[in-house]
Order: structure tokens, then C-alpha cells, then sequence
């Protein structure tokens, strides 16, 4: 589901695809002005280099929004016969942002369309922003899609309280503070690295976050918050009416109840207008109009809470798989979600709930499962919990059920050759709530194929025929694929490759290496036993387990003369893995990837050279 | 961008007055709409349309009717908790499709009645530039049980906008209606698509100075959305009053009448843009030095292609200020101007040719029996009478060849434009031998049970189009490729990627060195899949031919074939050799020659699946081509083991 918390700054450089073109120099002046309003200049000159340059560069977008306005100083095509030409009007678009999901947002962009322009001209494009910011924070790529030859950015007017930080190296850059602001220049500085199984900060390069005035620390952040929305109505009285009906036997079940009222009954809208992308709507207009974005959600489900005498604190959070908040630089602006910790005695038993540092936590956004659902994303992440004079950081826990993947194969020999017998494939977490969501909407037979094709690509080569899928009882998203199986064996053949995927990346990721590695797995498992044939022995393969801080790989292979199974698991607990963790994670990877290529030789002697 | 009003805009002084539009209220919501708690016959709907109402009132200049107005009514109920992705509505506009009205209401599960207030309704520019908008209402109080209604409006002046009526969406619908106001001054004929044994029926009466013609059907099917199938406007139920003239005392004008109506009123606007081009012909002749037939004519299509910026538009109009010499000084046009500009440039050096209007058929299917230039999204230039008789350029497509076209316009109805008598022809397909996508790989296992050797894939005609980017940067080329190699080759470290893309002769090749990686080594056995890197295949149909709701069009049509040699060092061998196989299911086939060499210790394996035709005619040949992609699935799926034994 897409959540809509727009930060209001982007990345306006990296806005364009990857490209081989030379970005000859990029200027950015930015002045923070004593009346709050911020001017910033830009000035780009881009060499086009080969002929697919230009595609890459135009239309040139910048984003644009109710409180951020764009002049376009110049724009134009310097040729490298010392012709140019200067784009009119009709160059220049505005175009509306769209996205799956999001109903309406007042966030737009700019853009400049360059014309078809031969190798070595150069594009030159200048304007300047203003805005005046919610939040009196900012930041900035440093590099861009293109190698830099020449690069200036000069911040200034920001005061005694001017502050900043640079998340990442910054090779070939001189960054000099000075009074008020910052200058960083840089010759040949590089273009964006390209990174598979990298966090989107190691793939956007540097970024430079800076502030001034006001808030500084995460307690101010969470001050600002409270202002903004401290005229915001709360503890109406239909609102207390209804959360008093919705009361239960003890704090748990009115947690329970409430948060599933919320998700159930107040659907999930985005919508964001100015300040909007901050301020949630008043409780008694979300729980009226029974839509609303994340905020809404948020906002609405702490008022009822506090009706029922539950306190619980609005919290803030990056929801994504691949990026973290940078917890070094407290700013509003690099969350994209809210959701709701509430004290952890309130609940009762903690087993498999989102809890940490004392809090629980729960996103009332996520429309199937019970209090123990929490989705990966907003796992594992710097969350900003806001309370009145004590906001603080606290990371999200790790669950262990988030997404995770179950395959049990049952097989007896057939009279003809071959095997026959039955499959079930058991997914809990992210990928069974879009299952559920796909079962509830979609034709049978549509459903029942899709879930057919799924399962033949775990027992590829074999016969698959669907037979149920059912719905899992607990309180986390799940479902439960059956189908009848055979397969069938060419006479004589004794051996299989047993159908599973490595979930670890290729060792090659790790040469060379310096970024983190961020890994997105589920815990999979994978159990086959096989009623063994006549004469067939079981397989010599030995059982293994690799267990470390990363994660576990486990072969276990057991035989009682008759049967024989073969389980396989891999689970990872840490998915950020830093470079001094390379080793640990390439033990596991040679683990998994080894036992997947292997075959399972079901021969009663030994293949010579194996003993 | 404005679209001109080609007949209008000129001929009459338009009122200020607006059309006197008023839709009939909704029927009362029947008891048996509030019990309904499943969609007949689609159980899994999560929402179904109670009733769709049209009220389609064509403009009547005589009453000085300002423009003409479609009506639209809907009734929507929410059967699960999913069906609430439907309480949003969202409804594109522009300056010459004007929204005029769009209100919106939740009738709850109690009967309660709550408007959609400010509050929920929502406008945004999606382009200053070419004024297109959006606007966007989210219901209130939505819950399972809930009713929604919503009413809108939309204002247009040409009746080149009057779309068909689709009686059917992607629920299931149980009354759908169209009401057509059509003036006694509009010649008019009734076109109809009666898909999925739609039963219209119609309802007609005269009114004071236009007819009024109600066409409605019940308990309609969702549209299917299945992979290989139509877009929607080919597979919906649907009908439409094609407006063919209109005449009065004054006026005599043809609209949609015939494609030679059609073809009449543009030309004078192609006349207009190509007359006298003086830039033009200048530019044609220095571009053309030296060469001789085709040789010309194909460097006038790369310079159009490639120099001229393509700015996105449909149609087949060119707007009243584009001449060609504007075109050419400007470099940028649309897919029409461009076309102009190469036919002009063409004709500079005396090569005759023919435009041709075509549509991607992915937008829905160009009816010949229904003339309408808004079908058409590129313009195609054929050469005729001497040099290249015949050849079809395209001006936009950076990845075709000379003479080719792209999938998606081959077979397609296209209309030769002609003032006096355009052509209604369907555009070549070409045969599925001339799109092969080949690869080769050579391996050789060591005595330590390290693979190594060399791979290449050749891809030819659509398969080379399909992946020919020739506006891509070298850089990004070769990123493309390795990830592809990488994914296709799992367990293999790729090196030494070659690339030789060659988009005018339809052609790329890719080589690459390859070895095993360190995880993936054994010592004494080394397993893989033989039909890797184009394989395996996956069965793409997941229903069967009983169950599939629409017909199946293919991308296109093509020969896959792998080839892999394999050695190995002596002592080990095949744990299970490789089975050939060949099947022949008429409409494609699959086979698989594996040969082992016990002499020489090594394996030649070969697959090769063929789809001969994009369209399976009925029902039997879909059934031919699901199991035989069955039967191809399992066979490619197959693991090859080879081990020191």
C-alpha cells in the first residue's frame, strides 16, 4: 500500500535516468532569509555526450508544490557549432504528481523539455525556488546521474543554530563551513554509484541534510508536531461515544478492538493538499467521512485509545525496505508514514507483538491480520515516538513472522515410474495479505490458475493440480495453497534437484564492497519426505547448519529406511549487514547456494570418490 | 493542445446558449438491490454496478446548443470489504472534454444518505500545457452494504469525441442504458458490438426535434482481464449512434459518414501544411548526396526519426499552423507532422508515397466500419510507384528497420489516406521465422567440476525490436544485459559482454564470457537447467480453454531455440541424460534433440519451440498452444546433472 506522508524536499538532480552525459558545472545557492522563506538558485550546464543523452535529460523536472514556487531564469541549447537557442514557453510544462494510490496531491512538477540537440551541445538550464518551509530543515544531493566536473553549492543566512550532516563519503568535494551556512565545491566529482542490495542512501550517494533555527534535536521535532497540530479537536464526544462501545474486557481487547475499527472501518485514502502532507485531519472528520491517509488513521485510533483511557503517542516513520532515517539528523522531513506506539503494559503478554524500548507498536493502515501484524517495511526502523517534552527515537523491533514462506511436499512412489503425491505451500505475512486481498476479488478459476502456476514453479517438470487454498486463523495474514502432485522420472533415474531458489545473493556482491548490504528475504522453508522406492537408498548428502548473527541456513536430511526428509531453511535476522559482517553473511551464502545446486543421489552404493 | 474543430470551427457562429440537459433521476433503489449481498453469477465481485445510465445529447446547432453532453449516472454497491476501492471515482477532463457537473453520495446499509461534501472532491492540472485535469471524488461513511451513486457531466463541441457507450465494466453490471438525444438534422446509424450474449435491446420515440433512442441490457459479466487478451474497448459490450452528416437548410456537412468524409476534410489541412516547402526540399536534397533509390529514401525516414523530436498526440489532424518547413526549422512534431515532413521530403526528390493512419492495437482496434480519425495514434509513409513500391516507414520508432513494423501495428486495419478514395487495408504480417531469438552457450567442465566457456544470444526481427533501445546510452546497454545474463545464468559469473545492437537491420547480438561461480561449485557434480538462458518456460495461461473468457493475441509470433554444448573431463558423466522430444501442435510446436557422446564426453542439446501464429482461431488451437506450453513448461524445466561418477 502506498502511504502518504510526501516529504517535501526531493532530490531534484536525480530526478533524471542514469546517463553517460557530463554535468559541466552545477551551481546551487541557497539563502535562508530572516522572514523564514528560503531562495535557492540553481545553475546546470549539461554536456550531451552521445545521443541518448538528451532523452535522458528532457523533459527536465523540478518539483513544484503549494508552498514551493519555480522560476524558470533561462533554459537553453548552447550547440557545439556556436549556435543556441533559448526554449520559450512552450518548452515549459506543469505536470500533476500521479501515482498508484494516491487520490489527489498538490505536488507537482515543473519541467523543461530540451530539444533533439546533436553530440557536445551543451544544455543549460537556470532558476530559482522559494519556499518556506514547514519544517526548517532541508537537503541535498550531492551528486548527480551524470559525472560533475564542477560543482558549487554554497548555503548561507542560516544563523548561529545553522546546522548539518553529510550521510556518506565525499570524495573529490572540499566542504567548508561557514558562518551561517556551508560551501562545498568539487571537481571531477563522480556520478551516483550503482549498487545491487543497497540501502537508497548508498544508492543516491551523499546527501548533504542542513537546518537552522527552532528545532534541532528529536524532542524538538516532536515539539513542532505537537504545535502543528495542537488546535487539531480531539476527544470529541461521538468519538468517546463510539470508543466506549467499543470497549473491552481489559486493555488488550479495547486495543484490540479499536485498532481493528480503525482499520476496518476508516479506508485507507491518500490524499494531501500543502500542509496537508503533516497535518491529519480532525478524529471526528476522519471517523465521519470514514476515510483517511496514514495521519488520519493514526490520529483517529489515539483518540479513541485515550477515550478508552489508553494513552498512546502519534510516531513517525520511514516506511521502506531499503532506506532508514537518519537518526544522527533530527528533521520532520525524512519520514514518509505515521503509526502508533502505545506502553507495552497496556497489552498484556508481549509474544509476537511489535514491541520495543517499552513500546508497542501498530500501523492502522495494514487492512488484514490482528495486533501481532507489522509489515516489514516499517520494521527495524528509526521510528520518532512523539510525547509531550520526551520524543524520542526508538527502533523498531525485527519480527520473525513478517514474511514468511512454507513449502511441504509429500511423495510415494507410483506404479508407473515416478512419484505422486501432495504439495502445500503456506505464506504468512506481506505476501499472504495480497493473496487474501487477490482470493476475496478475483474470478475462481483466475485465482485457482495463479495459485497453480505458483505451485508448479516449486516442483518444476512436475504435474500440478489445484486443490484448495484456506485461510489462516491467527492473528498475522495467512494462507494455505494445496495441490495434488506428480512427477515423473526417466526409467532408471535415481537422483533429484530438489526445486528451490537461494534467497542470498551471489557472493560476487561482496567483492570489493563497501556499502552495506540490505537484504530483503523472507524465512522460507522448504520440507520434502519422500516415501523412497524399491531399492532406492537415501541420499549420502550430509545434514548442515550454518547459524550466525546474519542469519541461519539449515540442510537437514533424515531417513528412517523408508522415507527420507529433506528440509532446507533460511532465515535472516539482521538485514542490514555492515562491511565487517561480510564474512558471516559469505558463510551463509556458500551454505545455501551450495545446497541448492547439489542433487540428492538416492543410489544404495556410493558414487565412486564420494567416500 | 486544442483540437481543431475541422468542419466546426469555420462554418457556424455558435450561441452562447448551453444544451438544456437534464438526466432523469435514478429509479428508486429497490428493496432487491438492498438484500443483494452477492453479484449474480460472480460471487468473487466485491462490488457490483446496480445500474450505469448514459444520456448522450448530440449537439444541435439549430437550437444553438453551445456543445454537445454526455450524461453519466451510476448506482455502485460494495459487496466486501475490498469493493470500497471502488468509493473513489476518478474522472479525466480537459479544455475540449469539460467537466461540468460530478456530485456523488453514500446511501448506507440503514438508508442513510450522506453527499460527498467539498471535502471529498478533489481537482488537479495533470498538464498546464495541454490543459488536461483530473478530478477525483473519495465517498463517505463507506461500508460493506453501502450504495454509492454518482452523476457527471461532460461538455464537448465534436462529435469526433462521441465515444461508444460500453455496456459492461470490470464488475459486473445489472441494468446498463444509454439514452442518445440525436437532432432530426443529424444524419445518424446505430453500430453495435453485442459481446458476451448481450441482449440490447431498444426503446425509440420522437421528440419535438430530435430522437430519442434508449438502448439498455441486463445482468452484464465483468470484462475479462486476462494475459494475451483485447484491451477493454475491444471486449466490452457496447454501441454508439455514429453521427454521419449533419444537414440543415443551411449546411451540408459530412462527419463521420465514410472514411472518404473523413479523408476530404483533413486533407486540406495536409495540403495546407506541406505547400510549398522551400526548407524542405533544400534540406532533402543536401540529405541525399550521392545516393540512389532506397539509399534515399531511407536516410530521409533516419533523418525524420532521428533529428525531428516526436511530441506525443493521437489522432489523424495536424493543427492549422504546422507547416513542414516549421516542422523541419523547429526539429520537433507530432507522429502526423513528422509523417508530413517525410512525405514532403520524399517527394523533394521525387519518390512518390501515401500516407497510412494506424493505430497501436493495444488502444483498441481500428473498425473499418466505423471512420473516425481519433483511432489513430501514428502515420505511417508507404512508398509507391517506383522506388521501394510499397515499403512501409515509420517516422517515430527509433528501434525499427527500414520497411519494418512494429508488432503492434502488424495485421492491424489502416487507412490509406486519400482526399478522394482512402483505402481501408490491414497492415502485413510477417512470417513467425523471421523472429528468432537464438542462444548458444559452449561449456566445459574441469576435472575440479568448474564450468566455464562462452555464451551468445541473437535476436532477430520483433525479438530485436522488443529489446532494442537505440536512444539508450552504451552504459545503461551493457547494465541491461549483464542483469540479464546474470539472472538467465544463475550460478555463472558473466564477463566480457559484447553487444551489437543494429535496430535498422533488425538485429542484436549479445556475447559473453561465463564461469561458475566460487558458491556454486561442487567438486563432483555440476547440475543445470540446458534450456537456460531463453528458458524455462512458464505456462502463461492459467485458465483453460473452457474457462477463458476472451481471445488471446500473442505479442507476435517466433522461433526460440537453444543450443548447448557441453564437455566433460573423463570419469564423469550424465547422471540422467537428456530425453528428446518433439511435439507439433500445429499452431506451435516444441522439441528437444539431445545427443551424448560417450567418445568425447560432451552433450549437444537442442530446443526449439515455435509459435507460428499470434491469434489461435477458436477454442481447439487455444487448447493446442496452453498444452503444448504445458507440456514445453515441464520439459524445460528439466535439471541436467553431470557427475564425477
Amino acid at each position: 500500500m502506498r502511504r502518504l506522508w510526501l516529504s517535501l524536499t526531493v532530490n531534484l538532480v536525480l530526478a533524471g535516468s542514469v546517463s553517460p552525459a557530463t554535468v559541466l558545472s552545477r551551481t546551487v545557492e541557497v539563502t535562508i532569509e530572516p522572514d523564514g522563506r528560503v531562495v535557492e538558485t540553481h545553475a546546470l550546464r549539461v554536456r550531451i555526450d552521445a545521443s541518448s543523452d538528451r532523452d535522458d535529460w528532457s523533459p527536465y523536472p523540478i518539483l513544484v508544490n503549494d508552498n514551493r514556487k519555480i522560476q524558470i531564469l533561462f533554459a537553453g541549447v548552447e550547440r557545439a557549432d556556436g549556435t543556441s537557442q533559448k526554449l520559450d514557453k512552450k518548452a515549459l510544462d506543469t505536470l500533476g504528481l500521479t501515482g498508484e494510490g494516491i487520490l489527489h496531491a498538490s505536488q507537482k512538477f515543473r519541467t523543461v523539455a530540451f530539444p533533439e540537440s546533436p553530440v557536445g551541445s551543451v544544455l543549460v538550464l537556470n532558476y530559482r525556488v522559494e519556499l518556506r518551509p514547514y519544517f526548517p530543515a532541508d537537503s541535498l544531493s550531492l551528486l548527480s546521474v551524470s559525472p560533475t566536473d564542477s560543482l558549487k553549492i554554497r548555503i548561507s543566512g542560516g544563523g548561529a543554530a545553522f546546522r548539518y550532516r553529510i550521510d556518506g563519503p565525499t570524495p573529490n568535494m572540499v566542504v567548508t563551513p561557514v558562518p551561517g551556512g556551508i560551501e562545498i565545491t568539487g571537481t571531477k566529482v563522480s556520478k551516483v554509484p550503482k549498487l545491487e542490495y543497497g540501502s537508497r542512501m548508498d544508492m543516491d550517494g551523499p546527501t548533504l541534510r542542513y537546518g537552522w533555527g527552532g528545532p534541532s534535536r528529536w524532542e524538538d521535532v516532536g515539539e513542532w508536531y505537537l504545535g502543528l497540530v495542537g488546535d487539531l479537536p480531539a476527544g470529541g464526544p461521538t468519538v468517546r461515544q463510539e470508543a466506549a462501545g467499543l470497549k473491552g474486557a481489559d486493555d488488550r481487547a479495547t486495543i484490540q478492538k479499536l485498532v481493528e475499527h480503525v482499520r476496518t472501518k476508516v479506508r485507507y485514502v491518500a490524499v494531501e493538499v500543502g500542509i496537508g502532507g503533516y497535518r491529519p485531519h480532525s478524529p471526528e472528520e476522519v471517523r465521519t467521512k470514514a476515510w483517511g491517509d496514514c495521519k488520519d488513521k493514526a490520529t483517529l485510533l489515539i483518540d479513541m485509545l485515550g477515550a478508552a483511557g489508553i494513552e498512546a503517542f502519534p510516531t513517525l516513520i520511514l516506511s521502506s525496505n531499503d532506506a532508514r532515517v537518519d537518526a544522527d539528523f533530527p528533521s520532520a522531513d525524512q519520514f514518509n508514514h505515521m503509526i502508533v506506539a502505545i506502553p507495552q503494559t497496556r497489552l498484556g503478554a508481549l509474544a509476537g507483538l511489535a514491541v520495543s524500548d517499552g513500546l508497542y507498536f501498530v500501523d492502522p493502515t495494514q487492512e488484514k491480520g490482528g495486533l501481532s501484524w507489522f509489515g516489514s517495511s516499517t520494521q527495524d526502523q528509526n521510528a520518532l515516538v512523539i510525547k509531550r517534552g520526551a520524543s524520542r527515537i526508538v527502533r523498531t523491533p525485527r519480527l520473525h513472522g513478517g514474511d514468511t514462506r512454507t513449502t511441504d511436499v509429500q511423495m510415494s512412489p507410483r506404479a508407473a515410474g515416478g512419484f505422486e503425491g501432495q504439495a502445500r505451500l503456506h505464506f504468512s505475512g506481506d505476501l499472504a495479505s495480497a493473496f487474501l486481498a487477490d482470493a476475496a476479488t478475483r474470478r475462481a478459476e483466475d485465482f485457482r490458475g495463479t495459485a497453480e502456476s505458483m505451485l508448479r514453479a516449486r516442483l518444476p517438470g512436475g504435474d500440478v493440480k489445484f486443490t484448495e487454498w484456506t485461510r489462516g486463523e491467527g492473528d498475522l495474514p495467512a494462507i494455505t495453497f494445496s495441490a495434488s502432485v506428480t512427477l515423473g522420472l526417466a526409467p532408471g533415474v535415481r537422483s533429484l534437484v530438489l526445486p528451490s531458489r537461494p534467497l542470498t545473493p551471489p557472493l560476487s556482491t561482496l567483492e570489493g564492497r563497501e556499502a552495506d548490504i540490505v537484504l530483503d528475504v523472507p524465512v522460507a522453508t522448504t520440507r520434502w519426505k519422500v516415501e523412497l522406492p524399491q531399492g532406492w537408498c537415501a541420499p549420502r548428502a550430509p545434514s548442515q547448519s550454518v547459524e550466525n548473527e546474519i542469519g541461519l541456513f539449515r540442510q537437514k536430511i533424515e531417513s528412517d529406511g523408508k522415507f527420507v526428509t529433506i528440509e532446507r531453511h533460511t532465515e535472516i535476522r539482521q538485514n542490514w549487514v555492515k562491511k565487517e559482517q561480510f564474512p558471516k553473511l559469505r558463510e551463509l551464502i556458500l551454505a545455501e547456494h551450495r545446497a541448492n545446486a547439489r542433487s540428492l543421489r538416492f543410489e544404495c552404493e556410493a558414487p565412486a570418490g564420494l567416500d | 493542445m486544442f483540437r481543431k474543430s475541422i468542419f466546426f470551427g469555420a462554418v457556424f457562429a455558435l450561441g452562447a446558449g448551453a444544451a438544456s440537459f437534464a438526466a432523469e433521476k435514478l429509479p428508486p433503489i429497490s428493496q432487491a438491490d438492498r438484500d443483494l449481498k452477492v453479484a449474480p453469477g460472480e460471487p468473487s465481485a466485491s462490488a457490483v454496478f446496480l445500474i450505469q445510465r448514459g444520456t448522450i445529447h448530440l449537439r444541435n446547432f439549430s437550437l444553438q446548443d453551445a456543445s454537445s453532453t454526455i450524461g453519466v449516472q451510476a448506482r455502485l454497491k460494495v459487496l466486501k470489504e475490498e469493493g470500497k476501492s471502488h468509493a473513489e471515482i476518478v474522472i479525466p477532463h480537459s479544455d475540449y472534454l469539460r467537466l461540468s457537473r460530478f456530485e456523488g453520495r453514500t446511501i448506507t446499509p440503514d438508508g442513510k444518505v450522506i453527499k460527498v461534501d467539498s471535502k471529498g472532491k478533489f481537482k488537479r492540472k495533470v498538464s498546464e500545457t495541454t490543459k488536461r485535469l483530473v478530478t477525483s471524488i473519495a465517498f463517505p461513511s463507506v461500508e460493506v452494504g453501502s450504495i454509492l451513486e454518482y452523476e457527471y457531466e461532460l461538455n464537448f463541441n465534436s462529435f469526433y469525441y462521441v465515444e461508444p457507450w460500453y455496456f459492461m465494466d470490470e464488475i459486473p453490471v445489472l441494468q446498463s442504458e444509454v439514452t442518445w438525444e440525436i437532432p432530426n438534422q443529424l444524419k445518424s446509424r446505430v453500430w453495435t458490438v453485442p459481446n458476451f450474449g448481450a441482449d440490447i435491446k431498444l426503446d425509440q420515440k420522437q421528440r419535438t426535434g430530435f430522437i430519442e433512442a434508449k438502448f439498455y441490457a441486463s445482468n452484464l459479466p465483468s470484462t475479462p482481464s486476462e494475459i494475451y487478451g483485447l484491451p477493454f474497448r475491444d471486449q466490452a459490450a457496447r454501441m454508439m449512434v455514429v453521427p454521419m452528416a449533419y444537414r440543415d437548410q443551411d449546411v451540408n456537412l459530412p462527419l463521420l459518414e465514410s472514411w472518404a468524409a473523413v479523408a476530404e476534410g483533413i486533407d486540406k489541412d495536409y495540403l495546407r501544411a506541406q505547400a510549398k516547402p522551400l526548407q524542405v526540399a533544400l534540406k532533402a536534397t543536401s540529405l541525399t548526396v550521392g545516393k540512389e533509390g532506397d539509399e534515399k529514401a531511407e536516410a530521409l525516414r533516419r533523418f525524420v526519426r532521428d533529428e525531428i523530436t516526436t511530441l506525443p498526440d493521437y489522432g489523424a489532424w495536424v493543427e492549422d499552423t504546422v507547416t513542414v518547413d516549421k516542422v523541419l526549422a523547429k526539429g520537433e512534431g507530432t507522429p502526423v507532422a513528422k509523417a508530413l515532413l517525410l512525405q514532403s521530403l520524399l517527394a523533394a526528390v521525387d519518390i512518390p508515397s501515401q500516407l497510412i493512419w494506424a493505430a497501436d492495437r493495444r488502444r483498441g482496434a481500428v473498425l473499418g466500419e466505423l471512420p473516425n480519425p481519433g483511432f489513430f495514434d501514428r502515420v505511417l509513409v508507404r512508398l509507391s510507384n517506383g522506388v521501394g513500391s510499397g515499403v512501409f516507414l515509420d517516422p517515430v520508432d527509433r528501434s525499427l528497420g527500414y520497411g519494418r513494423l512494429s508488432p503492434y501495428y502488424e495485421g492491424t486495419v489502416a487507412i490509406v489516406h486519400d482526399a478522394k478514395k482512402p483505402e481501408t487495408i490491414t497492415l502485413p504480417i510477417t512470417s513467425f521465422i523471421t523472429h528468432t531469438r537464438y542462444a548458444k552457450l559452449d561449456l566445459a567442465i574441469d576435472a575440479e567440476g568448474r564450468a566455464a566457456g562462452k555464451g551468445e544470444l541473437a535476436l532477430k526481427g520483433h525479438y530485436a525490436w522488443e529489446q532494442s533501445f537505440s536512444k539508450r546510452s552504451a552504459e545503461e546497454t551493457k547494465d541491461f544485459w549483464q542483469k540479464w545474463a546474470e539472472g538467465a545464468m544463475p550460478g555463472y559469473r558473466i564477463t566480457a559482454l559484447t553487444i551489437v545492437d543494429r535496430p535498422d537491420e533488425g538485429a542484436l547480438k549479445v556475447g559473453w564470457a561465463m564461469a561458475a561461480t566460487e558458491e556454486s561449485v561442487l567438486g563432483d557434480e555440476v547440475s543445470f537447467v540446458p534450456s537456460r538462458p531463453i528458458g524455462p518456460l512458464r505456462q502463461p495461461f492459467t485458465v483453460t480453454e473452457s474457462e477463458r473468457r476472451s481471445p488471446v493475441m500473442l505479442d507476435h509470433s517466433g522461433v526460440e531455440e537453444i543450443e548447448v554444448n557441453v564437455t566433460w573431463p573423463k570419469g564423469w558423466s550424465p547422471v540422467a541424460p537428456p530425453q528428446s522430444a518433439f511435439t507439433d501442435a500445429g499452431i506451435a510446436a516444441y522439441r528437444v534433440d539431445a545427443k551424448v557422446d560417450p567418445a568425447t564426453n560432451s552433450l549437444n542439446f537442442k530446443r526449439r519451440f515455435e509459435i507460428r501464429k499470434r491469434e489461435p482461431k477458436d477454442r481447439v488451437e487455444f487448447a493446442a498452444l496452453r498444452n503444448l506450453y504445458t507440456e514445453a513448461e515441464k520439459r524445460d524445466a528439466q535439471t541436467l546433472v553431470i557427475a564425477h561418477r
